[in-house]
């Protein structure tokens, strides 16, 4: 394990999660004429949250408390095992680590909701399982097919060996549309629903677990848009040398960022909240996709 | 030898005992296993592999107040008798058999039985190498027999782990032989534990959980079992698995014996009177995930190296490990959370039982060099090499520790639940928190796509066992003349 990477890269993930939060909203206020908020309000919203005291709601127990910590905890050790603006990988065995953290965070955040006992968060609870059952299965096998290709679950590897092709196109494809519903944003809002469920999962978290469940979300979000990086590689065919390398990783990695949260904003922006009936068509689809890219992977992996 | 034939003979006492006291026989029949055990370690008597598990197994297992002693004692003499190749699972199949004719239930399963004894003999007078593989699924519970365990349970919950125990012990024991049968193996545990995890998601009852969770923990040991990479993960998994289906069976027989309750609805808001029992059910189905997605990061890391089949294996046990937490939660959530129906106080003594299943559970499944450390003692066996380290147990278990730190210094205060005021909390739990609780939602968008796996099994038990006898006898002959 390289601690220093490790250090940097959970240093990163608090700085900018909320960075990044911010200017999603920002963008998604542009589009709809709005000016919106400064984008560091996230960061303004959690410090705030953070200094008010803690609140449980009196049904709830111990496992309020709990869940909120261990949605940070994941998080954070997701954004962690990734390579982001370094070449060297934290982990080793980075990649399957990553999708291990990504599907387990998506289902903690449902039981986290389940928790307070109230029956909004326990309906949103619910919805947050169904979608993450039809959703995660995708996320699995398009980053499944990345690893493959690739030959090797370091992310130091993946970023250095560059093979492009249909099945790795697919595969972003399938990606970049499990994206959606994983940033938990409209169209795919179903859990919390503000309108519907008043915040569905978080209803009854206030002050700092609030925070961390927040700030658990932005990292998590912010390591899911970090993995475009590695499609990229393969695809912009620069011929680079080791020197360039380093350079090169950094630029590719905010422009995945970036790449992500105007994606996630326009979607934002011009959609209606899906019901869950056509979310749950919408990504029967998407898991055929992605199950094709990483048939197809296989057999250019047995050919190989 | 004469010593062991002689610990062996002891082991009968008992099931003699049994008929005067099923307290008395469960206690001698644990001091008997604590003295084979010490003797062991004292150089006395020399215990194969399989035997330790399966006295340690018989130990953990006769923590749950619903265990049989007298059978277990019998499995655990049947399973210890050093017999040659397949006549411990034949034996230990016919004793099945007369158990359920003595209980006059499961006539479909004990046919199955007395069908597939004699097959496995053809088998092996054929000179099969995998003469006992129909018996070794059959005790497992593989798919198309899993149905008829589920009431098989109902009955002989402990026995039953303890039975497919020492079939997959043979399974890894006898590897070499099955070989060229190893796809099938993967394929039947993934259906396992996909299977498990469906039904789970939609178990009434405690007998299904068991039945449920016995095929997701089996499914995994059936692939690891069956793979010599893997032996290393067959001998970790083994330890926890068998502390969770202990701890499972151990605090749901407890509650349903004294409320003369067996459906999992009519429970709820039992927490008050159960703190430690609710705590170390949850931490069981937290270690039971932990173990299955260890798993499918190890089966990734086999398909990735080159062994393209594991990949999809990989897939599948990650989706089964994720999708496990949130139903082992709901199955959490229906009996110790929500609207109180009934409140039962617990006993000290089972407490104290409970907290130390699940500490055993929480040291060897967090601590894999513990659970090897416990057969190197006992047996001088040669602990495997085994890199990975349980890295989401050690997550949860931080955050648990953080979570009591800061319960403790920032002293939270507690504030009535939220509400629109449109409707009282106790009308939204009873209309929109049904919901949840039966997870209708969930399963209408899922069960769109039909688990075929109970009408499989409805279409086999149709069929005559005697057809299905003659035809396997008459393929495996062919396959000899061939």
């Amino acid at each position: 394990m390289n601690f220093p990477v490790l250090a940097i890269n959970i240093l990163l993930a608090i700085l900018m999660a909320p960075i990044f939060d911010g200017l999603r909203r920002k963008i998604t206020a542009r589009l709809q004429n709005r000016i919106g908020p400064p984008i560091t309000q996230t960061w303004y919203d959690i410090l705030k949250l953070l200094r008010k005291e803690i609140i449980l709601p009196e049904n709830g127990g111990f496992l309020v408390l709990v869940f909120p910590v261990l949605t940070l905890i994941l998080s954070l050790t997701m954004f962690a095992s990734i390579s982001t603006i370094t070449v060297q990988s934290p982990m080793e065995r980075g990649g399957i680590i990553f999708i291990e953290l990504a599907v387990l965070s998506a289902f903690v955040l449902a039981i986290a909701g389940s928790t307070s006992r109230n029956p909004y968060g326990m309906v949103g609870g619910s919805r947050e399982v169904i979608l993450a059952t039809l959703v995660e299965p995708s996320i699995i096998v398009s980053l499944t097919a990345l690893i493959l290709l690739k030959g090797s679950t370091t992310f130091d590897d993946i970023s250095r060996s560059y093979s492009a092709g249909i099945p790795l196109l697919i595969a972003v494809v399938a990606y970049l549309l499990s994206l959606l519903a994983e940033s938990g944003k409209i169209p795919f809002d179903l859990a919390e629903a503000e309108s519907e469920l008043s915040g569905g999962p978080l209803i009854e978290f206030s002050g700092p677990p609030l925070a961390f469940l927040k700030l658990g979300q932005s990292v998590r979000n912010l390591a899911l848009y970090s993995i475009p990086k590695f499609f990229m590689i393969a695809f912009i065919p620069l011929g680079l040398t080791e020197q360039h390398h380093s350079i090169t990783v950094v630029i590719l990695y905010f422009a995945s960022l970036f790449l992500c949260t105007i994606v996630i904003s326009l979607a934002e922006s011009l959609n209606a909240r899906y019901r869950l009936s056509e979310a749950s068509k919408f990504y029967v689809m998407v898991l055929v996709l992605s199950s094709i890219a990483l048939i197809l992977s296989v057999l250019t992996k047995g050919t190989s | 030898m004469i010593q062991i034939v002689f610990y062996q003979a002891l082991l009968v006492i008992p099931a003699l005992v049994y008929f005067y006291s099923k307290k008395v026989a469960a206690i001698s029949l644990a001091a008997i296993q604590i003295l084979l055990l010490s003797l062991s370690i004292a150089g006395f008597v020399t215990l194969q592999f399989p035997q330790i598990l399966i006295i340690l197994a018989c130990l953990v297992l006769l923590t749950d107040p619903g265990s049989n002693p007298q059978l277990l004692s019998i499995v655990t003499l049947i399973s210890m008798v050093p017999l040659p190749g397949t006549l411990p699972l034949v034996s230990l199949a016919l004793f099945i058999f007369i158990a359920l004719s003595a209980k006059r239930c499961q006539k479909t399963l004990g046919l199955y039985m007395l069908i597939i004894i004699p097959l496995t003999f053809i088998l092996q007078y054929l000179r099969y190498p995998f003469a006992a593989l129909p018996l070794v699924l059959l005790l497992i519970g593989a798919p198309p027999f899993h149905k008829w365990f589920s009431d098989l349970y109902s009955n002989y919950r402990s026995t039953g782990v303890l039975v497919a125990l020492t079939a997959l012990t043979h399974l890894n024991a006898y590897q070499a032989s099955y070989a060229s049968l190893t796809s099938l193996l993967l394929f039947l545990g993934a259906l396992m534990m996909i299977v498990g995890l469906f039904q789970c998601m939609v178990c009434k009852t405690f007998t299904e959980l068991y039945s449920t969770s016995h095929r997701i923990v089996f499914g995994l040991l059936l692939v690891s079992a069956s793979v010599s990479e893997l032996r290393a993960l067959f001998l970790y998994l083994l330890l926890p698995s068998i502390f969770t289906l202990s701890i499972i069976h151990f605090v749901h027989n407890s509650l349903a014996e004294r409320t003369k309750k067996s459906g999992m609805f009519e429970f709820g808001g039992l927490s008050t009177g159960m703190k430690a029992q609710s705590a170390c059910t949850l931490a069981t189905y937290l270690i039971l995930f932990t173990l299955v997605s260890l798993s499918s990061e190890i089966f990734m890391q086999i398909g990735i190296s080159g062994n393209i089949e594991f990949i999809l294996l990989g897939c599948i046990t990650l989706f089964v490990a994720a999708a496990s937490l949130a139903v082992f939660f709901r199955n959490y959530t229906l009996i110790y959370e929500g609207l109180s129906k009934s409140n039962i106080p617990s006993s000290s003594s089972q407490k104290f039982a409970v907290t130390a299943l699940s500490a055993g559970n929480l040291v060897t499944a967090l601590v894999p060099i513990s659970s090897f450390s416990i057969f190197s003692s006992i047996g001088g066996l040669r602990p495997p090499e085994f890199e990975a380290l349980n890295t989401l147990l050690l997550i949860v278990a931080a955050a648990t520790i953080l979570s009591a730190i800061i319960m403790v210094f920032a002293k939270p205060s507690k504030m009535r639940s939220w509400t629109t005021g449109y409707a009282t909390l106790n009308e939204l739990r009873e209309s929109r928190g049904e919901i949840f609780t039966s997870w209708r939602e969930i399963f209408e968008p899922i069960y769109a796509i039909k688990v075929p796996d109970d009408k499989a099994s409805e279409i086999v038990g149709k069929i005559n066992p005697i057809m299905i006898f003659v035809t396997l006898a008459v393929f495996a002959v062919i396959g000899e003349i061939l």
